[in-house]
């Protein structure tokens, strides 16, 4: 399959939001705007491609980390960076917070920032699309650390027994927390859990956004038609930390720097410029306009929060500030 | 022969609730005789606590209303789930999807049964905020609370006990609903606050005081997160004392939850003496008659507490 240009570049359009979006929430915590630690996919947008290869009627579950699949999905980056802060217009009305995001106009149900909690949740909606008569698949994101929860077998097996289109799409980051995935899995692939089940199993690049989409676009389709779950895995590399507090002393920054050089945005950009499908100059307009506008909408939240700031909480900024 | 029975009322109430609504699906085993008539909406999933409690929400999440019944020793092991995700999905997701799942477990200390068959959970599951916690002392009331929390908008936990005996007769009024506790017996000298089948054994212990010439009067809670204490302090107005009966553990229980909130209330200045919990003790519960006996609350222990409170003692 010959992906076409438009949505090369859709893809690249938002993976390059997910990217200077997180890097703005970033910058947002760092100013004191919120405490809550962050999990970035910053080095796993690609992701946002598998998203990107779904219909409007497929329900999307994450775990914790999630930005990239709900910027993948349609949700608005300002709906986050206000869910970010705590505030009323945020994502969830900042009751849930980033990692339990959910949005029932694009069909995601939801996020958990407890590992392993979205693969029973998956059967279940699965289960009442099958009584409700929808050919709709269900995708289901989560790590490598939650792949080795019994929770997900239970739920590829009763999957099976069920005969439910769910995508098991495992995003193979190398780390579970700080540890490497090669301490937490004695196979190379999760891939292959999938014989056990008597399902397929599939593995892509998952710095190849344009794989990964074509890979998504394969597995839903034979998830559908044999109704039956297909794990989908995606070996990639987390740039960022487990989470924003996390110092990163467990691994080597050779390591990082290989990967680096590997980035999917960069993977995909080449691919963009080198197939005549668009200039640098285009990219890099596309890359400020984005950046300028995510710096605009976290500016927004943050101004919409002050407004009836308390006299107290004023006090503690101003104390940051010394 | 009374399981028999009580299984059949039950699977009768159950398949009256799936006629009446058609969103109602029922997730667990022995409900064979429903499969005919229900089809694929009598799910029964393979063994995993995680799987069955996360595909409830899952389910009422999509405009299913799943009733999942769970044998209530492995409760804590469900625990994560209903805690974690079904109790925590309306805040989290700021009501953009219902998490409406009914949960059937049965809990209760049973003779030889031992420490792990032996347990009950109420007052943990109390602790989870966002989920109804119920707790019937008869079938016919289990029923009732089947029926309200179909039409119950949120999470609801029905205890069962397979000890269950039937109806006591109840004073005239509503059927039993969440929320919402029972009187069972009018009174002027002793509040009893109780749920559960222990609550027949009040009424026994009580009918044997009414021959001493105490009046007891009987409050069954049924309803224990949230707990429905405002009828406790209202009887207490009229009576002074007050007697806490539960089978499970003292300590950390649901009638430390009452004690507090009735000191918490203009009912302390009613009372005119101590309150008295009749509870188990503070331990497993063993397996031999002998112990389970030792350990455990009975209509002896309730009917001590009643003569303790009418003679000042």
């Amino acid at each position: 399959m010959i992906i076409d240009n438009q949505t090369a570049v859709q893809i690249l359009y938002k993976m390059l939001i997910t990217r200077l979006f997180e890097q703005e929430a970033y910058r947002l915590k760092e100013s004191g705007a919120s405490k809550a630690p962050l999990h970035l996919s910053i080095g796993q947008e690609a992701t946002s491609a598998a998203v990107m290869a779904l219909s409007p009627d497929d329900a999307i579950l994450a775990g914790h980390r999630n930005f990239h699949i709900l910027i993948g999905a349609g949700v608005p980056p300002e709906k986050l960076f206000h869910e970010l802060i705590g505030s009323p217009e945020g994502i969830c009305g900042g009751k849930g917070g980033c990692f339990a995001a959910a949005d029932n106009m694009l069909n995601f149900y939801g996020s958990s920032p407890l590992a392993a909690s979205q693969f029973g949740k998956a059967v279940g909606i699965a289960l009442s699309f099958k009584l409700q008569g929808k050919q709709s698949v269900v995708a289901c994101f989560g790590g490598d650390g939650a792949a080795a929860s019994g929770a997900f077998y239970e739920a590829i097996n009763a999957a099976c027994l069920h005969e439910l289109p769910i995508v098991f799409f495992v995003e193979n980051n190398c780390y579970a927390a700080s540890m490497p995935t090669s301490q937490i899995h004695n196979v190379a692939d999760i891939a292959t859990r999938a014989a056990g089940f008597g399902i397929p199993g599939i593995v892509v690049d998952g710095n190849d956004a344009i794989a990964v989409y074509e890979a998504m676009g394969q597995a839903v389709g034979y998830s559908i038609e044999n109704r039956i779950p297909v794990i989908l895995e995606s070996k990639t590399y987390r740039l960022s930390g487990h989470t924003t507090d996390d110092a990163l002393e467990y691994r080597d920054d050779s390591e990082i720097v290989d990967w680096i050089e590997y980035d999917a945005i960069d993977n995909l950009s080449r691919y963009i410029i080198e197939n005549g499908v668009g200039l640098l100059d285009d990219l890099i307009m596309m890359r400020e306009r984005i950046e300028a506008e995510m710096q605009q909408l976290s500016s927004q939240a943050l101004l919409s929060m002050q407004k009836p700031m308390m006299a107290s909480q004023s006090k503690t900024l101003e104390g940051a500030n010394i | 022969m009374t399981f028999i029975d009580f299984e059949q009322a039950f699977s009768e109430t159950v398949a009256s609730v799936m006629r009446n609504d058609g969103s109602v699906v029922y997730i667990g085993d022995r409900m064979t005789d429903l499969a005919e008539e229900f089809g694929q909406r009598i799910i029964s999933l393979p063994y995993g606590e995680n799987l069955a409690a996360s595909a409830a929400l899952g389910l009422a999440m999509t405009g299913a209303k799943p009733i999942l019944r769970i044998p209530g020793e492995l409760l804590l092991r469900y625990a994560d789930a209903i805690g974690n995700e079904i109790a925590l999905a309306d805040t989290a997701y700021d009501s953009q999807y219902d998490s409406s799942v009914i949960i059937i477990a049965d809990i209760g200390y049973k003779e030889f049964s031992g420490p792990h068959l032996s347990q009950s959970f109420e007052a943990v599951f109390c602790q989870f905020p966002g989920l109804a916690v119920v707790y019937p002392s008869n079938p016919e009331d289990e029923a009732s609370l089947i029926r309200s929390a179909a039409s119950y908008n949120g999470p609801v936990l029905i205890l069962e006990n397979s000890g269950f005996e039937a109806a006591y007769n109840s004073l005239p009024g509503p059927a039993a609903m969440v929320g919402r506790s029972k009187l069972v017996r009018e009174g002027t000298d002793i509040t009893i606050a109780s749920y559960g089948p222990i609550v027949n054994s009040c009424i026994s212990a009580a009918d044997l005081a009414y021959a001493t010439g105490i009046e007891c009067e009987i409050i069954d809670l049924i309803s224990l997160n949230p707990l429905d204490s405002r009828p406790v302090i209202e009887s207490l107005k009229k009576t002074g004392k007050l007697i806490i009966v539960h089978e499970s553990r003292k300590a950390c229980g649901v009638g430390a939850e009452l004690s507090a909130q009735i000191a918490e209330s203009d009912a302390l200045f009613y009372l005119d003496s101590k309150i008295l919990r009749v509870c188990s003790k503070d331990q497993p519960i063993p397996y031999s008659k002998a112990d389970f006996s030792k350990a455990t609350p009975n209509e002896e222990d309730i009917l001590k507490a009643i003569i303790q409170l009418s003679t000042g003692e």
